[in-house]
Parts: C-alpha cells; structure tokens; sequence
C-alpha cells in the first residue's frame, strides 16, 4: 500500500527533488546549460512517470484527506507538466544572453510546477492553499525575472499585490464555511451540503468563487490579466497562461463540480448555478469584446483567455460527467493553442526586447512560410475552425451544454465565438497582407521587425512543432484523446 | 474509395504545385490543372460506372425513389465513433452534376489566373486547390459533421484568396465573408448537435449520419423544436445563397476577390448553399421546408428585384456582376420553394448555367482590368475595336446572363417562373419584372463598356488563345444545357425527370430508358 501510494506520488517526488537539485546546484556553481537541462530532465521524467504511473495503476484510492490521485489530478498533472516542459524549453535562448542571474528561473519554474501539481490534486483546503501558495510565490519572481525593464516589475508588483488580495479573500470564504460546516475537505462539505445551504455558508462559497475567478482572470476580476500578460517576459507569461490556468480550473472543478451535479441539493444547485452562469456570461462577452481592439498579442491573448474561461465555465454549469471530460478536452487544446502563440512569439524575442506587437508579423507568412503556418493554425484552433483541435473542443463544449439544456450560455458561447473570430482573424490577416507601406498608405508606418532573419530560438521551434502537432493531429483523430478522457474520473 | 481519391486530387495537386512554384510558375500551374483534370475523369469514370448500373438495375421505375437518399457510390469508414461522426462520403446524380460543375469552374479558375503575374504563386495555388478540396467535400460529405467540416474547410482558403490577392478593400470585405459564413455556420452546428440530442434520446444511438438522421427527422412530427433546428440550417445556407437580408457580405467578396477567388465564390460556393437546401433541407426537414415555402418564396422575389435594381446602379463592372449573381440566386430560391417539379429542376439547370455565365464574366471582366487597369464602366467605352474578342466574349455572356433563348439561363428562369406560377401568382410576375430588369443592366454594361467613344488611351492586348478557348467552352456549355437539358436533369433528378417528361416531353429525353 505504501509503496503504491509512492508510485502514485513520484511525479511530484522527482519535481520536488529536481528543485533541491538545481537549487544545490545554484549554490555550488552557476551553470546555466546544466541547470537548463536538469530541470527538462526532471519534468519529463515526471511527466513520463505520472503517464506510466497511471498506466500501472489506474485507481488508487484517496491518498490522504488532503490528496486525490484520480483520473483527473493526474491528466492535469500531466498537462500542467507537458507545459512547463515547453515553457522551460523556450526559456533557454530567451535568458541565455541576459546578464543577471540566470539559472533561478529554473528553479522557480520547478517551484510553480511542484505548486501546480499539488493544486490539481489537492481534495482539501490545507493542501489547496499550500499548492495555491506555492504556484503564486514562484510566479512573482517569474513575472519579474527580467530586472533591467520596467514592465516586467510593474506585472510583477500588479499579479502581487492583486493575487495576494484574492487569497486573502479565499481564506476567508474558507472560514466562513469552516465556521457553519466544521469541514475542510471538499468531498465532506459537498456531503455537507447536500442538506441546505444557509446565509454564511453561502457567502463563504462566493467568497471562494470569486477568489478563484480573480486567479482565472475571469470576467468582473480580469483587470490585471492584459497588463500582466503584457509586462512579463514570455517564458513567464506562457506559465499564467497555460499552467496556472490550468492548475485552478482544476480546482475549481474539484471543488463545485460535486455541488453542481444534478444529484446535489437543489438550494446549493441553483444559487451556484446562477453565480457560475453570470460569471460565464460576462466572461464571454467582456473578454470578447475587449479582446477586439488589442494591437499587442498579448494583450489579445490574455483577453481572449477570459473568453476562454467563460467557455470553460459551460461544462461546470452543466455539470454532468460528461461534460467534465469536454472541459479537460478544451483547457488541453485551448493551453496546446495558446504555447504555440506564446512559442512563436519568442522565436524573434530575448530577455533584452520582445515583439509582441501584432504589426511586428505583418506579412510573416512570405519571411518564414513554416513558422506562421503554425501560428495560423494555433489563431485558427483558437477561433474553432476544422481541422484544428479547436473545433472538436468547441463541438465538445457544445454538446455538453445543449445536452443539459443550457440555452442561455450556447447562446452566448455562439455570440462570443463569432465576436472572438474577428480578432483571430486578424492575427492570420497581418500574416498574409504583403507590406504595411501599401496597406495603410501611410509611410511612416513602421517596417516589421519579428522574425526578419534567420535567427533561431530552437527550443521556441521545438515547441511550435509540438503544439503543430498537437493541434492539427486532434483536429483530424480526436479519438484517442476523446477515449483518454472517457477514462478520467474525479 | 475513389471518392476520397477526388478529395485528396486538388489537395495533392496544390501542395504539389506549390513545392514546383517555388521554381517554375509554369510547371506550377499545369500540375494544378493536371490534377482537377484528372479529378474531371475520375467524377466522369465514376459516373458512367454507377449511373450505368443503376439504370440497368432500377429500369424505368427511378420515379419511385421519391427524396430518399440512395447512393450511387459511398465510403464510409468510422472516424469518432464516441461522438457517433463517421467518415461517410456518398454520391447520387445530382452530386455528379456538381462535381463536373467544380471540375469546370476550376479549370476556369485556373486558366484565368495563367497570364497575371502575381507576388507568391506557390500559396495561391495551395489555396486554389484547397477550395476545391473543399467544395468537393461539401458535396460528397454524408455526415452532418464531416458536412460542418468541409463547409468550414472552403471558406479558410477563400479567406486567404481574398485577403492576400484582393482589391484595396480586402480586408474588410474578406472579414465580412468569413463573418457572416461562419456566424451562420454556427448556428447551423447547433442545429445539427439538436438534431443529434434529439434522435439520440429518442432512438438510442447517437450519430451524425445523415441517412439515419433524415429517415428518423422525416418521420418526427413537425414540433417546435424541429422548426429551431431547421431555422439553423436555413440561415446559414441563405446566408451561403446570399439571399436578401443575408446578402452583405456577397458585393465587397466578390468585387475584392482575385478573378479566381469570383469565380470559384460565385460558381461553387454560392451553389453549396442550394445544395445544402437541396440535399439537407429537404431529407431532413421534408414538412418545414413546405412550411416555410410561402417566406422563401417573397425572400426570393425580394432577392431577385433586389439585384436587378442594385445591378443597374454600378459603376463597377466586378459590382455588375456580384448583384446580378445575386438576382439569379433569387430565381434558384423561387424554384426550390415553389416546391413543384418545373421549379425544381429549373432551379438545378440555374445552378449550372449561372455558374458557367457568372464565372465567365468574371474572367472577362478580370482580363479587362488586367488589360487596362480600371473597372469602373465611366472610364471604359470603345472597347470593341481595342479588344475585339474580348468584347465579343463580354458582350456573349452579358446576353446569356439576361436569359437570351436557346441558353441555360433563358430555360432556368423559365422553368422556374412558370413552376412558381402554379403556387403563387404574384410572385412570378414579380419575377418575371425581375428578368426585365437584367435586360437593361446587361445591355446598359454591354453598350457603356464595349460601344461608344474610347475614353482612354493606347492599345490593349486581346484574349489569348488558352483565354478564348475556355470562353468558348463555357459558351458551349450554356447553350447546351439550354437547348437539351435532358441528360443533365435526368442525372441530377432521375424521379423530377421522369415528372417532368409528361409535362414538357422534350425535357426529359435523353440518357436511354426515360
């Protein structure tokens, strides 16, 4: 039994002991190539590990209180892992030239995944604020890595300061429940409140809710989401935008999902159901909608993550199982989407100047015709066009909504699709149109920068060829990870 | 299995061509036109193999069929089988006739874009192969979502098309394509996932075959949901037909497209929305499609007047040409919805020969402004002497556009017109005020463009001899489908055919037994 549980838990184990390595490491002698690929090393042995764990292994029965190994906590542990992996890999030419210290970026990558990995599994709420804790501490440093800029600081400083107000607010949901309840663990309050929900329970839930939303950057709480994206550097802003998206839907799953089931108790069922629906409406309105107007990438993606949250937030709503595997399908192929763009974004960027600006890749398809076929096909994915992993997320999403009936939300899902698709598409219109000169019949127009020589970040292209793949082999065989997903349970 | 051979020909072909553009544009270009040739004589093999067989094997008694389904070739192969979408492709007759209509257009396309020069050939044809692709899918898909897939597959290149070779106004006219087409397209997948639901928790399996769907739908019991349902489908293939208040998108698409990007929007991708009313509307909604007639048929009028009236305003030759499209896609509205067998096939004949005239004013009218630069009709005049085949071509098909006798397009709008005058009188004279209409914008085109003084300046090269012998061909085709429609509608509608022959005997002769 102890030695399964060990099995069960050696993803986190090898990440945990990966980061005393680097950090040993650190302190013997900075090597920054070592420390690069010591900790690619450890994560895919992790990420290796956590697949033959579960392949070994399928069920293993609740940890403790404080930790479920099922289905769910370990595909998410396996995404939050595959994209650290990326992230690390476009890392490496990014950082190389920079002349600060170096090789703590790794170390905090290391940190915030070992914290993301305790989120997803996490089935109580000590183990919850230590992931939650342990992914947020590591991701200032990261926001803020690059020292020599001013934006990167001011992210930092922003994600701090209002990230820290919303755990402040989480905790005190979590007393308020504690106080009615006497329960910490998620599988024992849901039990709770099948009963009823009184007034202070109920505001402990939002207070959590919003909390979560805030770290979701969903839509009343996404404020901080365009200038954070925008002022990190990019290895940093590919970790806020794919694994601790990631590791807190995962939670929030985790935690509403058992009280939006049909079978919970219908008080519980319908306060939440109106809170989660809201949230969902306005995400995919007001992300959309702001979205729509950015001349900066990613500025566009981080609103088009809100958009993409309020399309996470349909399946919950649902709150069938089913509906739970069409959420992991989309946050899988909505994070394999997003690396991609965030990859083709450091191929013509270093730690010391970014292009980041939609104008930098105008006419990128004739420079480097490879490169920006992958980028078109991630904007495509993402606009949920066929033969793009987006479509099938998207026809997912929907059958899980109308299946359950919810008509207010595909109604809005269609809206904000057909709103998101402008700004897709302009993404693949700079890319096509040949010279900005002609364009806007303006000279001063500034040439494009990104991507004009041959340089390359290999790591970015590993990664652009990865999510490629990705994308384009679940746009065309969505099977196999349609029947991976049949087989997770939370 | 040579069905998927005919998806993967302009594919192949594209990628082919542009790995060859990369060294000679020539090379480039024969490849493409290799392999939709090729892909012409496998739809023709195919053909005469099943259409052959069927005859034999059905006898005289095709009538019988009624709307069911029946393939004359099919493949079909599991793809996701958890979400119950198979990879199902089918052809029946009316399918062949589109395919050789595609086969036709593309070769257009593609001898029309022979002589211009254009900055990164290799995309281009890749994007031209990939319509095709596409358009084909659209017609053989036998799957609702395989359906979805291709119909969403041939806007992406056509987006392209219009975005990377277009006029000074592309980039708005190519956003307001790809967003209306694919508003549209949403609502018509919400639909389809209804239609699933709803014959899933009423049988039990959970599928996108369209066969399974339309003989469980046909038989449903026309309640509300069902009209909801149909409304998705219908909108977004209105929106395809560019029916009146769906139409916005159609002028600026057209007018900003590359001469290509006209021909193959006007001549295929329009004709895919017909074909969506065709084939889905009517096997999977068979009472509400009746239901709606009555709407379909005043939108269709109102689309008809609409552009007549519109056409005769522009200045534009390429706008000429986008709202008289637009007219005659009213006429395949009227026959489609006057539910009636002359309606009915006048509206397939329309089909073929608007996409023949359509394209080939495209291509005339995309060889005039590469010739002398301009294609506001204020600036040209005169140009019969400058260009005397040309202006013969141009002045060809402005006449066959406006229904001369003895051309497709005279027999369609006839068709159609009498058909609608069985169910509503009204509108056939509407409609028929309507083709007044196109006499006078074709006539004032052919007088402002061809006669009178020349305005500019300098000589201007003629049609070439590739140019003139496609031109040619095209004319031949409308005048053949005009004077014996026979084969062509017996191919595209055996049961209508075999009606239609005690009506108006000689136009279901032809093809042996009918």
């Amino acid at each position: 039994m102890v030695s399964s549980i060990v099995v069960a838990l050696l993803p986190q184990i090898v990440v945990a002991a990966t980061s005393i390595v680097v950090m040993l490491m650190i302190a013997a002698k900075r090597m920054y190539t070592p420390s690069f690929w010591v900790t690619t090393t450890g994560l895919t042995v992790a990420f290796v590990v956590m697949i033959v764990a579960r392949a070994a292994q399928p069920e293993v029965g609740p940890v403790s209180i404080f930790f479920a190994l099922d289905g769910a906590s370990r595909f998410m542990g396996a995404l939050v892992l595959a994209v650290n992996i990326l992230t690390a890999l476009l890392s490496y030419r990014y950082y190389r030239d920079y002349d600060d210290n170096r090789e703590e970026f790794h170390l905090l990558l290391l940190l915030e995944t070992l914290g993301s990995l305790v989120l997803v599994a996490s089935s109580h709420f000590v183990s919850f604020l230590l992931g939650l804790e342990l992914l947020s501490v590591p991701l200032y440093g990261l926001l803020g890595y690059v020292r020599d800029r001013d934006h990167p600081f001011e992210a930092a400083t922003k994600y701090f300061v209002l990230t820290a107000g919303a755990s402040a607010i989480i905790v005190f949901g979590f007393a308020l429940i504690y106080y009615q309840t006497g329960t910490l663990s998620l599988p024992e309050l849901s039990q709770k409140l099948t009963t009823g929900l009184d007034a202070v329970t109920a505001a402990g839930l939002v207070l959590v809710l919003a909390g979560l939303a805030f770290k979701l950057a969903v839509f009343p709480f996404h404020m901080w989401a365009a200038d954070v994206y925008q002022g990190s550097p990019l290895p940093s802003t590919a970790v806020i935008a794919t694994a601790s998206k990631i590791a807190v839907f995962a939670f929030l799953y985790r935690f509403l999902g058992p009280m939006l089931h049909p079978a919970a108790g219908a008080s519980v069922l319908h306060s939440l159901d109106l809170a989660i629906t809201v949230l969902a409406v306005a995400s995919m309105l007001g992300g959309n909608l702001l979205a729509l107007r950015q001349t900066n990438v990613k500025r566009l993606l981080a609103y088009s993550s809100t958009a993409n949250l309020g399309y996470l937030l349909i399946p919950l709503a649902a709150g069938s199982p089913q509906s739970l595997h069409s959420a992991f399908f989309y946050l899988a192929v909505y994070a394999a989407a997003n690396m991609g763009i965030l990859g083709t974004l450091t191929l013509s960027s270093t730690s010391a100047s970014e292009s980041t600006e939609l104008d930098d890749y105008t006419g990128l398809l004739y420079r480097r015709p490879v490169v920006s076929a992958g980028f078109i096909l991630m904007a495509l994915s993402l606009a949920g066009l066929p033969l793009s992993a987006g479509f099938f997320g998207k026809l997912y999403l929907f059958e899980a909504g109308m299946a359950a009936g919810r008509w207010v939300l595909i109604g809005v899902f269609v809206a904000g699709s057909v709103i998101g698709l402008y700004y897709y598409l302009r993404l693949v219109f700079v890319q096509l149109s040949r010279s900005p000169v002609v364009e806007t019949g303006t000279p001063g127009t500034p040439t494009p920068t990104a991507l004009t020589d041959t340089a390359a970040n290999p790591g970015a292209l590993v990664t652009l060829a990865v999510t490629f793949v990705f994308v384009l082999g679940i746009g065309i065989f969505p099977q196999q990870l349609l029947s991976l997903l049949r087989t997770v349970g939370m | 299995m040579s069905l998927v051979y005919l998806l993967l020909l302009p594919f192949v072909g594209g990628v082919l061509a542009a790995v060859i553009a990369l060294k000679s544009r020539t090379w480039a270009h024969a490849v493409m036109m290799i392999a939709v040739v090729a892909m012409g004589v496998i739809v023709g093999i195919d053909f005469g193999v099943t259409g052959a067989a069927m005859a034999s094997a059905s006898g005289g008694s095709a009538a019988a069929s009624g709307g069911s389904l029946r393939y004359l070739l099919e493949t079909n192969a599991p793809w996701i089988p958890s979400l119950g979408i198979s990879f199902h492709l089918g052809a029946d007759g009316l399918t062949f006739v589109l395919l050789a209509l595609t086969v036709v257009l593309g070769i257009v396309s593609l001898v029309a874009s022979w002589r211009s020069t254009r900055e990164h050939e290799a995309f281009y044809l890749l994007s031209i192969g990939l319509v095709i692709s596409g358009v084909t899918g659209v017609f053989i898909a036998a799957d609702l979502i395989l359906f979805f897939l291709f119909w969403e597959l041939m806007i992406v290149p056509m987006y392209f098309l219009i975005s990377a070779w277009g006029g000074k106004g592309r980039e708005r006219a190519a956003m307001k394509f790809f967003l209306f087409t694919q508003a549209s397209g949403l609502l018509m997948l919400l639909s389809m996932i209804g239609l699933y639901l709803a014959h899933g928790s009423s049988t039990g399996t959970y599928t996108f075959d369209l066969a399974a769907l339309s003989s469980w739908s046909s038989g449903a019991a026309a309640s509300v949901p069902m009209v909801l349902l149909f409304t998705g489908f219908v909108i977004a293939f209105g929106v395809k037909l560019a029916v009146v208040p769906a139409h916005a998108w159609a002028p600026d698409a057209y007018a900003e497209a590359p001469t290509a990007g006209s021909i193959l929007l006007s001549g295929l991708l329009l004709k895919s929305g017909a074909y969506g009313l065709l084939r889905f509307s009517i096997a999977l909604f068979p009472a509400q499609t009746r239901q709606i007639a009555p709407v379909m048929l005043i939108l269709g009028v109102i689309t008809i007047l609409y552009g007549g009236i519109l056409a005769i305003r522009q200045t534009d030759i390429k706008r000429i040409i986008a709202y008289s499209s637009i007219g005659h896609m009213g006429f395949i509205i009227l026959g489609l919805f006057s539910w009636t067998t002359l309606g009915y096939t006048g509206a397939i004949v329309m089909i073929l020969s608007h996409g023949f005239t359509t394209s080939a004013l495209f291509f005339v009218s995309g060889a005039l402004e590469d010739r002398i630069g301009i294609r506001d009709i204020d600036g040209m005049g005169g140009l019969r002497k400058v260009v005397p085949r040309l202006a013969g071509a141009g002045t060809a098909f402005l006449v066959f556009a406006l229904a001369l006798p003895g051309t497709g397009n005279f027999l369609a709008e006839f068709l159609v017109l009498t058909g609608t005058f069985q169910v509503d009188i009204p509108i056939a004279v509407l409609g028929v005020v309507g083709s007044i209409l196109s006499v006078i914008y074709a006539l004032r085109a052919v007088h402002r463009v061809f006669d009178g003084v020349r305005k500019g300046e300098g000589k201007a090269e003629d049609l070439r001899a590739h140019e003139t012998v496609a031109l040619a061909a095209l004319a031949v085709l409308v005048v053949w489908i005009g004077v014996l429609p026979g084969p062509v509608i017996k191919a595209a509608a055996p049961d209508r055919a075999a009606q239609l022959q005690t009506t108006v005997p000689y136009l279901g002769q032809g093809g042996g037994n009918g």
